[in-house]
C-alpha cells in the first residue's frame, strides 16, 4: 500500500478508540506485512521496529475511561511485545480524567474556579446527576464529559494539546518516509480524521473542543489541515448498548452544534464586534489561561455521518469507516491522468480534500431555512481477503494438531531421552551428581608374592576408605554449593532450543511408555533416586572385599597381573564406586529441601505450560468450527473472499501440504513426509518454545505463552499465504489477480472456483439499499487494486457491481491495497434532509416538551442549556420570520381563533395551492401566541422529509411581498397587526418579568421578549433576497414607504 | 523466579446482610449480591467500588422482584465496569428459552449454584464479557449444573468408615493392622552403631592390649619351656614361665578392672548422665556418633507415612512407636542388664598368678623308670660287656630323672626317686647279667648298642618332659583367661557399638517415637470424637465410585494425621529438645479436621485441600466419576434452547429477550470433554467439581434502565 498524504487520526471516546484500533490494525496489515517487518525492510536505516507504522501516520486517542486505553493497547498490535512500536505513532490523552471522582465534585470545582468560562453551559447544581467515578466514563452525558475536560484544562490546555503537538511534530519530520511510501511531493498539509460517536458522553462531550484544539495546534504550526469528522450516529448502537433514548437525545444536540460549526466554517462572516474575550457572534471556545480559540475557515467543511443500515453489525460499520479512511489516504491526487490534474493538485491539499470538497455548495442555506448544506453521509462497501482471520484459524489448528502429536512419544523408533537427561544434569550445574565420582586414589605399585599382594590390596582398600572419608568431607562443602547453583530453568531453556516442549516434559518427568530406563524415569525422578541408598552390587558389603582368595601358586610366585588379583582389584573398584555413590547420595539427600523446591518450581512451570497447550489442543476442534462459521457469516457491506464456502477443512489440508513443500523446497530439515508436529517445530525454530517458557518465567500466564506461540505460527502461515514462487497457484489468490482474471486479462494464475466465487461476491458487493441516507447527490469512489489506472478494469467493475441506480458520479481509483472499496458519499445536505438527523432532532424536541426523569436534558449539551429554540440560530429565525411576514404581507396566512393570539395559522402559498402549512401556536400565559410561531415552524419542518414539504419550504423561503420590485401589494391587515403588537407585548412581558422572582418561566419570557424585541425587527429589516431591484430594501422600509402613500397601492 | 500467574480469585460481597461488607483486599473481580430494592440505596457503595482502581469487573447479582413497573434499575456507578444478573424471587422455573412457555415441575439449580459458578474466575470473566455486550449489560441467568460428587450421604458415611478404620483397635483392627517393618527398620538403623572401637592410646585400650600381649607372651613362654630348653633349663626356666603367667594374670586383672569401670560408667552415664561423656572418652571410649536429626525426622516421617498409606491403624502405629521408643529408652536407662560376661576372668587370672605345681609323679616318671629298667636290662643282656654298662646306664638314668623332676614341686622325695631309679636299673642290670649268653659282639657293636640305648633314654625322657609340661599347661587356665579377656573386649566393643556410640541417636529416636505416638494418640482422640459426634445410622448404598472415594477420604485423613504430626517432625528435625506435650497436637488435630470438614462442605471433595499434596487418588476418583456421569456430559451439550432452570418467576419470562441468549459452559479441569459438535463456545475448564451450563438471556430493553442518582 502507498501513502500519499500525512494523516492524523484522532479518536474520541470509546468509538473513536475502537475505530482507530481497527484502522491501525488494518494499516499494519497492509504496510508491515505478515510478520511486521516489511516496512522495516523498506525503511532501511531508519531504525524501525517490527509493526512500526511510518511517522506520517499518527494517532491520538482521548477518552475518559481508563479501561478503553487498556483494550486499545491490546488491539492495535498482534502481541503486547510490539507495543513500543505502536507507541511511536500512538499518543494517548490520558490526563482527561480529573482529580475529582464524580461529576458533582468537578462541577463544584469549576463553578468555584472558573465561573466566567462555564456559566453559559454548565447547568446549576439542582438535580445534578451523580456520575462517578469519572475514570469509568462520562455516564453518557456529554456535559459531564466536557466538564471533565474543562477541569483538566484549568492549568492550560496542554493535557490535550501536548499529545497532538507531539503527533504533529512527528508528521513534520516525516517527509522522507512519506517520499519512500509514494507521497510527499507537495507542500506539507495534513488530513485529519476525527472519529467519535454522538451517542455517548465522552465523544460527543469533547468533540467540539477537540476540533478547535486540533485546529489551534495546526494553526500554531502554521500549516493547513483539513479536518474530517467521522460521526457514528445513534442508530449504530443498539438499545442498551450505548443506544436508545439517551443516545438519540445526545445526538440531537451534538449534531446541531457540529453542523452549526460546519456552517460557520463554510460561510464564515467576519466578526466585527470585538470585546474583551474575543469576537462576539462567532463560534469559538474559551479556556482559562488561553486566548479564544477559533477555527480557521474551511478547516472543517463537512462531517460524515455513519448510520447503521439493516443487518449491519457495529464492527462492520467500524470496518467501513476504516475502509473509507484507507481509500482516501491511499489514493493520490494526481493519478487521474486527465489534463486538469495539475490544477486539482493546486486547488486541493489532498485527494480526500478534492473528493469531498470539490463541486459542492455547502454555504447555501438549506431549503428549510434552518442552517446551510454542510451535512454529508457515507457508506462504504469493501471486499477483502481476511488473511489475518484465516491465518488465525489455520495457525490455531496447526498448533493444536502439533501439540496432540508431540505430546506422546513418536510411534516409530523408540524414543531415547538419555542423552538429554545427561544434558539436563550438565546444564543445570549438577553434572558431578550424575557421575558421582569417587576421589581418585593413587594405585599402589605392582608387587608379587601372595603376602605382599595381600598387603598391597589391604592398603589399597584402606586408601579407598580414606578416600571415602575425604569424599565425605569434600561433599559436605561441594554439594551445598552445587545446590546453590542448581538451575533447572537454565537446563530447560537450553534444551528447549533443541527439543520441543513436550519432549522436554518427558525428559524432565519421564514417560511410562519409554523402554529405556533413564527415559522412563526422567530427570526429576533420577534426582529423587539420587537421594536414596544405591543398590549394592551383588556380593559386596559395607566392608571392602577381602583378599581371602589370594593364595600363592605351587612353585610360582603370585603376580599382580594374575586374573585373581585383577578380579579382586575390579571388585575393589566396584566397591569403591558404590561406596562413593552412597556418600554422594547421602550428601545430596541432606540438601533435599533446598534443591527439591527449585526442581518443583520448574516442574510446575513446565507442567502448567504443557497443560495450557494441551487445553488449547483439546478445545481446538470447537474453536475451529465456531471461528470458521463466524468467518463465513453473512455481512452487510463487508465482503470476505474466503476459501471455498464451508471448505476450510480441505483448505487446512492444502495449507499443510503446501507448507511442507515450502520447507522441503527451502532445503530445511523437513522431508516430504513430515508431520504437522515436525512442521510446527520447524516453524518455531530454536527460539519458539524457549520464548514461550521465558514468558512463563516472566510471570505471564501460560495461556499468554500459548497465544505467543500461536502467533508465531500465524505469522508463518501469513508468510506462506503471501509467498509466490511462480509454480504453484497461491493459496489465497491476490485480489488484483482475481480482478484481472475476471476482467479477462491474461497472465494471472487463478483457479476457476476462486474466480467464480469472486464474480459472485463482486455482484453482491454493494447490497441493495446500501446508499447512504439523505437526498444529496451521490458520489461514488471506487478503489480497485491495480498498479495503475486501467479503463478495462473500470469498465468491468461498472458492469459487474450493482451500484445504486440514481444518477451518481463515479470516480475510479487504482490503489495498491488488497481491497476493493466502494465509498458512497452524499454531501451538500441540510440538517433535515438526512432522516436520522431529523429523527433525532424531533426526538429532542419531543423530549423538551415531555422530559422524563432520567433524561437530564440540560446535561446533554456542550454550549448552553437554554433550549428556547430547537435548531435555529437567531439569523435563521430572522430569515424564516422574514419570509413568513412576507407571506402575511401577501395575505397568504389565515388564522384560527383570535388574531391577537391565534390557536393556529395556515400558510397557503400561491393561488389555489394544494399544499398548505398549518402551524399550531401556543400562548404563554397572557402573552400572545404569535411569539411561538418560529418554534411551531421548527416542529413542522422536522415532521417528515416528503418532497412536497421540501418544495413548500423552498417556496416559502423564496417568498417576497408580491410585486416588491414593481408595484407592491398593500400589506394585509394581519401583517400590520403582528408588527403593531410588538410594543404592547414587550411592555406586558417586562411587567410579567418584573413580578417574577423565581426561575420558572423566566427563560420562556426572555425567549418571547427576544422574539418581539430582536427577531421581529431583525426580520423586518432583513434585505429581500431573490429580487434584483426591490423598491425598498426590506419589509420595514417597504412598510414605511407604503404607509407614506397608501392609496397608490393595489388593494 | 516468578511463579506462574494465577487468576485473581473472585471477591464476593453480599450486601443483603445487615452489615455492608468493606472490600479491604480488593480483587480485580468482584461479585456483588444485592436485592433489587436496595440497589439505589447502595449507590454510594457501588460508586466507591467502581472507584477502586484494581477492580476491572463487577458482576452484580440483583435478587428480587421488579415491583409493579416492572423495570430493573441498574446502578449507573457500575457503568463501564460491571454487569447485572437479575435473579427473581423464588426458586426459578424450568424453561427452554425462545418462545417456549416456562415449564412446570420442580427446579434443580438455585441461586447458590449460580453464585458458586460465578466464583470461578474464568466463568466470571466469560459472564462479564457476554453480558457486557447485551443491552444495558443486564441478563437473566438460567442454569443447569451437575456436580461430580458422590451423594453427600455416601461421602459422610464413607468418611465415617475411613475414620473408624483409622482408629480401629482389637478385632476390628486385625484385618488391617499388620505390623510392617517400616518403623522397626528405623529402630534398627538407629541402634546399629558405627563400627567404632576403643580409642588407641587410652587407658582402656592400653589395658586391653597389654592383657592380650601378656597372655600371648605367657603362652609363648610355656611353649618354649616344653622344648629341650625347658628340660635343660631346670628351675630358672620354670621361674621364667611362672613370671610370665603372673604378669599375664596381673594384666588381665587390670584390664578387667578398667573395662568394668568403663562399662559401669557407660551405664551410669547413659542412665544418669554422670560421669559426663567426656570422662568416658578420656577412659578410651569413642565419642558418641552424631545425630542427623533431619534424616531421622525424615525416616520416621517416611515410616509413619508408609505405614499409614499401607492401611495401618493409628492406635497400632502409636502402640508400636511407643513400644519401640520404650525399648530404646529401657536400653539406656536400666543399669547394666547385660551379665558380666567376664565374671570368671579374675579366677583365671589368679590361676595364672599362682599356677598349679608340675606333676611328675607317678605316671610320667614311673614310665621313665620302667624304660630305665628296660634299657639297663638290654644293656647288660646284649652288649656283651658284662656289668660294665651299668656304670653308664645307672648314672645316666639318675641324671635324666633328676632333670625331669627338677621342676617338680616337693611332695615326693627325690632321694626316694633316685633310690627307685637306682634300684630298678640295678635290678634290671642284674637280671640281664644273669641271663646273658656268652656272646661278645665286639666293642664297636657294644658301644653302638650302648649309644642306642642312651639315645632311647634321652628321647623317652624328652617325651615324658613334653607330656609333663603339656599336662601342666592344661592345668594352667591360660586359655580360659584369654577367652574371658576376649569376651570382655567384645562386651566393651558391643557396648560401644550398640549402646554408647548410638546413645544420642537412640535417645533422640526414642523421644521422637514417643512424641509421634503422642501426636497419633491426639489424632485418634479427635477422630474418635468425630466418630461419636456422627449420626450412627447413615444408611446408603455404595455406588461404583465408592472405592475411589474411600481411597480419597482415607488419603485425606492420613494427610490430616501427617499434617498434625508435621510440627512434631519439624521439632524432631530441629535438634531442639522434644516435649511430650500432646495438647498442641490435640488442638491442631481438631482445627485441621474442622478445616477439612469445612473444605468438604464448601470447596467439595474434589478440590485438593491445602495440606494434601498427592492428587493421584482424586484424579482416579475423577476419572471414575466422570465416566459414570452421563448427565454431566449431557449438560455440556445444552444450548440456548435447552431446558434449564431460569432463575426468575414464570411470569417474568416474558420480560426476557429470548433470541439474544448466550450459553457459558464450564467443566471441571479433570473431566474428559465429550465431543461436542454444536458450534457453541469453548468450555471453560475450572477447578472444582462442577460441570454446568449458564444461559444468559438479555432482558427486553424497556424493562431495564440505568438509574442515575441526582444530587
Amino acid at each position: 500500500m502507498q501513502i500519499y498524504q500525512p494523516m492524523l487520526y484522532v479518536g474520541l471516546g470509546g468509538t473513536g478508540c475502537r475505530v482507530g484500533a481497527e484502522l491501525e490494525r488494518k494499516l499494519r496489515e497492509e504496510l508491515c506485512g505478515p510478520d511486521g517487518s516489511e516496512l522495516q525492510r523498506r525503511m532501511q536505516g531508519k531504525n524501525f521496529l517490527p509493526y512500526q507504522l511510518p511517522s506520517c501516520l499518527q494517532f491520538v486517542y482521548a477518552d475518559l475511561s481508563e479501561d478503553e486505553f487498556g483494550a486499545l493497547e491490546r488491539r492495535v498490535v498482534p502481541d503486547p511485545e510490539y507495543l513500543p512500536a505502536a507507541e511511536r505513532t500512538m499518543h494517548l490523552v490520558r490526563e482527561l480524567v480529573p482529580h475529582h471522582d464524580t461529576y458533582p465534585e468537578v462541577a463544584r470545582s469549576l463553578r468555584l474556579a472558573a465561573p466566567q468560562y462555564i456559566n453559559d453551559w454548565l447547568p446549576p447544581p439542582t438535580g445534578e446527576p451523580r456520575i462517578g467515578p469519572l475514570a469509568r466514563g462520562a455516564g453518557q452525558l456529554p456535559t459531564v464529559g466536557r466538564a471533565a475536560l474543562f477541569e483538566t484544562f484549568r492549568g492550560g490546555t496542554s493535557a490535550a494539546q501536548a499529545p497532538l503537538r507531539k503527533a504533529i511534530g512527528s508528521i513534520n519530520n516525516s517527509l522522507g518516509e512519506l517520499a519512500m511510501l509514494g507521497g510527499g511531493h507537495r507542500a506539507l498539509s495534513c488530513d485529519v480524521f476525527v472519529a467519535f460517536s454522538v451517542a455517548g458522553g465522552t465523544g460527543s462531550g469533547i468533540f467540539f473542543d477537540f476540533l478547535h484544539l486540533i485546529g489551534d495546534v495546526f494553526a500554531h504550526q502554521d500549516y493547513r489541515a483539513r479536518i474530517f469528522p467521522l460521526v457514528l450516529m445513534p442508530s449504530a448502537f443498539d438499545e442498551g448498548l450505548g443506544g436508545g433514548r439517551a443516545a438519540r437525545l445526545n445526538a440531537g444536540r451534538s449534531l446541531l452544534d457540529l453542523f452549526r460549526l460546519v456552517d460557520d466554517q463554510n460561510a464564515q462572516v467576519a466578526g466585527t464586534e470585538l470585546d474583551s474575550t474575543g469576537i462576539s457572534g462567532s463560534l469559538a471556545v474559551r479556556y482559562p489561561d488561553r486566548e479564544e480559540i477559533r477555527l480557521r475557515a474551511s478547516t472543517v467543511q463537512t462531517a460524515f455521518l455513519f448510520g447503521k443500515g439493516p443487518g449491519v453489525q457495529r464492527e462492520d460499520l467500524h470496518r467501513s469507516i476504516v475502509s473509507l479512511v484507507l481509500s482516501l489516504v491511499g489514493t493520490d491526487l494526481g493519478t487521474d491522468g486527465d489534463g486538469g490534474s495539475h490544477a486539482i493538485a493546486q486547488t486541493y491539499m489532498s485527494f480526500a480534500d478534492s473528493f469531498i470538497n470539490s463541486a459542492v455548495e455547502r454555504e447555501v442555506p438549506a431549503a428549510t431555512g434552518i442552517g446551510n448544506r454542510g451535512v454529508s453521509t457515507s457508506s462504504v462497501a469493501s471486499m477483502t481477503v481476511p488473511v489475518d482471520d484465516i491465518a488465525e484459524i489455520i495457525a490455531s489448528r496447526l498448533l493444536a494438531t502439533a501439540v496432540t502429536e508431540l505430546d506422546r512419544p513418536g510411534t516409530g523408533q523408540a524414543e531415547n531421552n538419555a542423552p538429554f537427561i545427561e544434558r539436563f544434569f550438565t546444564e543445570s550445574n549438577v553434572d558431578p551428581l550424575r557421575l558421582r565420582a569417587p576421589v581418585p586414589i593413587t594405585e599402589p605399585a605392582a608387587v608379587s608374592g601372595a603376602d605382599a599382594i595381600s598387603r598391597t590390596l589391604a592398603t589399597r582398600a584402606r586408601t579407598m576408605e580414606s578416600g571415602l572419608n575425604t569424599l565425605h568431607l569434600q561433599l559436605a562443602r561441594q554439594v551445598p554449593e552445587m545446590v546453590q547453583t542448581f538451575d533447572v530453568g537454565r537446563a530447560v531453556k537450553s534444551l528447549l532450543g533443541e527439543v520441543d516442549l513436550f519432549r522436554l516434559r518427558r525428559v524432565l518427568n519421564g514417560h511410562d511408555g519409554l523402554t529405556d530406563e533413564a527415559s522412563a524415569h526422567g530427570f526429576a525422578k533420577i534426582l529423587e533416586l539420587r537421594r536414596g541408598e544405591p543398590a549394592a552390587p551383588p556380593g559386596l558389603t559395607l566392608n571392602p572385599p577381602t583378599s581371602a582368595g589370594i593364595k600363592g601358586k605351587f612353585l610360582r610366585k603370585l603376580q599382580y597381573s594374575d586374573p585373581a588379583v585383577r578380579a579382586l582389584l575390579a571388585r575393589q573398584n566396584e566397591w569403591y564406586a558404590w561406596r562413593a555413590k552412597r556418600v554422594w547420595h547421602a550428601a545430596w539427600n541432606d540438601q533435599a529441601v533446598r534443591w527439591d523446591l527449585k526442581l518443583k518450581a520448574v516442574q510446575q512451570q513446565v507442567l502448567s505450560l504443557v497443560a495450557a497447550f494441551e487445553d488449547h489442543a483439546r478445545q481446538s476442534e470447537k474453536r475451529f468450527n465456531s471461528k470458521s462459521s463466524e468467518l463465513y457469516q453473512q455481512r452487510v457491506g463487508v465482503t470476505y473472499l474466503l476459501p471455498r464456502q464451508g471448505q476450510l477443512e480441505s483448505f487446512y489440508e492444502a495449507v499443510v501440504r503446501r507448507f511442507v513443500a515450502f520447507y522441503v523446497h527451502q532445503g530445511g530439515k523437513l522431508n516430504a513426509t513430515a508431520t504437522v508436529g515436525d512442521l510446527v517445530t520447524a516453524i518455531l525454530g530454536e527460539e519458539g518454545w524457549k520464548h514461550a517458557y521465558d514468558l512463563v518465567l516472566d510471570g505471564r500466564s501460560p495461556e499468554m505463552a500459548v497465544a505467543h506461540v500461536k502467533d508465531q505460527v500465524k505469522q508463518a502461515v501469513k508468510r506462506l499465504f503471501a509467498f509466490r514462487d511462480g509454480q504453484h497457484r497461491p493459496l489465497l489468490p491476490a485480489l488484483q489477480d482475481l480482478l484481472a482474471a475476471a476482467a479477462g486479462k491474461p497472465g494471472a494464475q487463478v483457479g476457476d472456483e476462486d474466480l467464480t466465487q469472486f464474480r459472485e461476491k463482486l455482484a453482491g458487493l454493494v447490497p441493495g439499499g446500501f446508499a447512504p441516507s439523505g437526498t444529496g447527490k451521490l458520489r461514488i469512489l471506487f478503489s480497485y487494486p491495480a498498479p495503475a489506472k486501467d479503463l478495462e478494469l473500470e469498465k468491468f467493475l461498472r458492469q459487474e457491481v450493482s451500484l445504486p441506480r440514481q444518477d451518481a458520479v463515479i470516480e475510479f481509483r487504482p490503489i495498491s491495497a488488497e481491497s476493493i472499496t466502494v465509498v458512497l458519499f452524499r454531501s451538500s445536505m441540510g440538517l433535515t434532509e438526512v432522516p436520522e438527523v431529523r429523527e433525532v432532532l424531533k426526538h429532542w424536541s419531543d423530549a423538551l416538551k415531555h422530559e422524563e426523569q432520567q433524561d437530564f436534558l440540560r446535561w446533554r449539551q456542550r454550549l448552553g442549556y437554554d433550549f428556547g429554540y430547537l435548531a435555529t440560530t437567531p439569523e435563521h429565525r430572522e430569515r424564516i420570520l422574514h419570509h413568513l411576514l412576507c407571506a402575511a404581507w401577501n395575505d397568504q396566512i389565515s388564522v384560527v381563533g383570535d388574531e391577537d393570539s391565534p390557536a393556529a395559522i395556515t400558510v397557503q402559498l400561491g393561488d389555489n395551492a394544494q399544499a398548505s402549512m398549518k402551524l399550531p401556536l401556543e400562548p404563554f400565559g397572557r402573552m400572545s401566541s404569535w411569539a411561538s410561531l418560529l418554534s411551531a415552524y421548527e416542529a413542522w419542518v422536522l415532521t417528515d422529509d416528503k418532497q412536497i414539504r421540501r418544495d413548500f419550504c423552498a417556496k416559502l423561503i423564496g417568498m417576497t411581498p408580491n410585486g416588491v420590485d414593481r408595484r407592491p401589494d398593500k400589506p394585509s391587515q394581519l401583517f400590520d397587526q403582528i408588527v403593531g403588537m410588538a410594543p404592547a407585548e414587550l411592555a406586558r412581558i417586562d411587567a410579567e418579568l418584573g413580578q417574577r422572582t423565581g426561575e420558572s418561566g423566566t427563560r420562556r419570557l426572555l425567549a418571547l421578549r427576544e422574539f418581539w424585541e430582536e427577531t421581529l425587527p431583525g426580520a423586518l429589516r432583513l434585505p429581500f433576497r431573490g429580487v434584483t431591484n426591490p423598491l425598498q430594501d426590506n419589509l420595514h422600509d417597504l412598510r414605511e414607504w407604503v404607509a407614506r402613500d397608501p392609496g397608490w397601492l393595489r388593494p | 523466579m516468578v511463579a506462574p500467574v494465577n487468576p485473581d480469585p473472585v471477591l464476593t460481597l453480599d450486601l443483603r446482610t445487615p452489615e455492608v461488607p468493606v472490600p479491604n483486599q480488593p480483587s480485580s473481580r468482584v461479585l456483588v449480591i444485592d436485592t433489587t430494592d436496595a440497589l439505589s440505596e447502595h449507590h454510594t457503595y457501588f460508586e466507591q467500588l467502581a472507584r477502586l482502581p484494581q477492580v476491572t469487573g463487577v458482576v452484580l447479582v440483583a435478587v428480587g422482584g421488579l415491583g409493579a413497573d416492572p423495570v430493573l434499575r441498574t446502578p449507573s456507578a457500575l457503568a463501564g465496569v460491571g454487569v447485572t444478573l437479575w435473579v427473581g424471587d423464588g426458586l426459578g422455573v424450568p424453561w427452554e428459552g425462545g418462545s417456549q412457555r416456562p415449564g412446570a415441575g420442580s427446579t434443580e439449580s438455585t441461586v447458590d449454584d449460580l453464585l458458586a459458578a460465578l466464583r470461578l474466575p474464568k466463568v466470571f470473566d466469560r459472564v462479564l464479557a457476554n453480558v457486557g455486550v447485551m443491552p444495558h449489560q443486564a441478563a437473566s441467568p438460567g442454569l443447569a449444573v451437575d456436580y461430580a460428587v458422590v451423594e453427600p450421604g455416601m461421602m459422610r458415611s464413607l468418611k465415617l468408615r475411613a475414620l473408624q478404620q483409622l482408629v480401629a483397635t482389637g478385632v476390628a483392627a486385625r484385618l488391617h493392622d499388620r505390623e510392617s517393618t517400616e518403623l522397626t527398620s528405623v529402630f534398627r538403623s538407629a541402634t546399629e552403631g558405627d563400627a567404632t572401637s576403643v580409642r588407641q592410646g587410652s587407658p582402656l585400650y592400653d589395658a586391653m592390649s597389654h592383657a592380650q600381649r601378656e597372655l600371648q607372651a605367657a603362652q609363648r613362654s610355656i611353649d618354649r619351656w616344653r622344648t629341650w630348653r625347658g628340660l635343660f633349663g631346670l628351675k630358672q626356666a620354670h621361674r621364667v614361665v611362672l613370671d610370665r603367667l603372673a604378669a599375664a594374670g596381673n594384666a588381665l586383672l587390670r584390664h578387667h578392672r578398667v573395662a568394668r569401670k568403663a562399662l559401669v560408667d557407660v551405664d551410669s552415664s547413659l542412665a544418669e548422665g554422670y560421669p559426663p561423656p567426656g570422662e568416658l572418652v578420656e577412659q578410651g571410649l569413642p565419642s558418641p556418633a552424631p545425630v542427623n536429626s533431619e534424616e531421622m525426622a525424615e525416616a520416621v516421617r517416611k515410616a509413619v507415612t508408609t505405614e499409614l498409606i499401607g492401611g495401618r491403624t493409628l492406635p497400632g502405629i502409636a502402640e508400636q512407636a511407643r513400644r519401640l521408643g520404650n525399648q530404646l529408652g529401657a536400653a539406656r536407662s536400666l543399669a547394666f542388664t547385660e551379665q558380666d560376661s567376664a565374671a570368671d576372668l579374675e579366677k583365671w587370672a589368679r590361676g595364672l598368678i599362682s599356677p598349679p605345681p608340675v606333676q611328675v609323679w607317678s605316671r610320667p616318671v614311673g614310665f621313665l623308670i620302667a624304660v630305665a629298667g628296660a634299657t639297663t636290662l638290654v644293656s647288660t643282656l646284649a652288649s656283651g660287656l658284662g656289668a660294665w654298662p651299668l656304670l653308664l646306664m645307672v648314672p645316666l638314668w639318675l641324671g635324666l630323672v633328676t632333670l625331669v623332676s627338677a621342676t617338680a614341686p616337693a611332695g615326693l622325695d627325690l632321694a626316694f626317686l633316685y633310690a627307685i631309679t637306682f634300684f630298678a636299673s640295678s635290678l634290671c642290670g642284674a637280671i640281664g647279667l644273669g641271663n646273658a649268653n656268652n656272646w661278645s659282639p665286639g666293642p664297636l657293636i657294644a658301644t653302638g648298642i650302648l649309644l642306642g640305648l642312651a639315645t632311647i633314654a634321652l628321647l623317652s625322657t624328652y617325651l615324658v618332659w613334653r607330656r609333663v609340661v603339656g599336662q601342666w599347661r592344661d592345668e594352667v587356665p591360660l586359655r580360659q583367661a584369654a577367652a574371658a579377656d576376649k569376651r570382655l573386649s567384645d562386651q566393651v566393643s558391643r557396648t560401644i557399638a550398640q549402646r554408647w556410640s548410638p546413645a544420642d541417636r537412640s535417645r533422640r529416636l526414642a523421644d521422637s517415637l514417643l512424641v509421634v505416638a503422642g501426636g497419633v494418640d491426639a489424632v485418634v482422640e479427635v477422630f474418635r470424637e468425630a466418630i461419636d459426634a456422627k449420626d450412627p445410622d447413615v444408611g446408603h448404598t455404595f455406588g461404583d465410585s465408592s472405592a475411589g472415594l474411600a481411597e480419597v477420604l482415607h488419603h485425606d485423613l492420613v494427610a490430616v494425621t501427617l499434617e498434625v504430626l508435621r510440627p512434631s517432625f519439624d521439632a524432631i528435625a530441629s535438634r531442639l529438645p522434644l516435649s511430650g506435650d500432646s495438647q498442641r497436637s490435640l488442638v491442631r488435630a481438631r482445627d485441621l479436621l474442622a478445616a477439612y470438614d469445612d473444605h468438604l462442605e464448601h470447596a467439595g471433595l474434589r478440590e485438593l485441600p491445602s495440606f494434601v499434596t498427592d492428587d493421584g487418588p482424586r484424579r482416579r476418583l475423577a476419572a471414575t466419576l466422570w465416566q459414570s456421569s452421563a448427565s454431566s456430559r449431557h449438560i455440556l451439550q445444552l444450548t440456548e434452547r435447552s431446558r434449564m432452570t431460569q432463575l426468575c418467576a414464570a411470569e417474568d419470562v416474558r420480560l426476557l429477550q429470548a433470541d439474544g441468549a448466550k450459553v457459558v459452559h464450564f467443566a471441571s479441569g479433570d473431566m474428559d470433554l465429550p465431543p461436542i459438535d454444536n458450534g457453541s463456545d469453548e468450555v471453560i475448564r475450572t477447578k472444582g467439581d462442577a460441570v454446568g451450563a449458564l444461559r444468559l438471556t438479555p432482558i427486553l430493553a424497556r424493562y431495564v434502565e440505568r438509574e442515575v442518582q441526582t444530587q
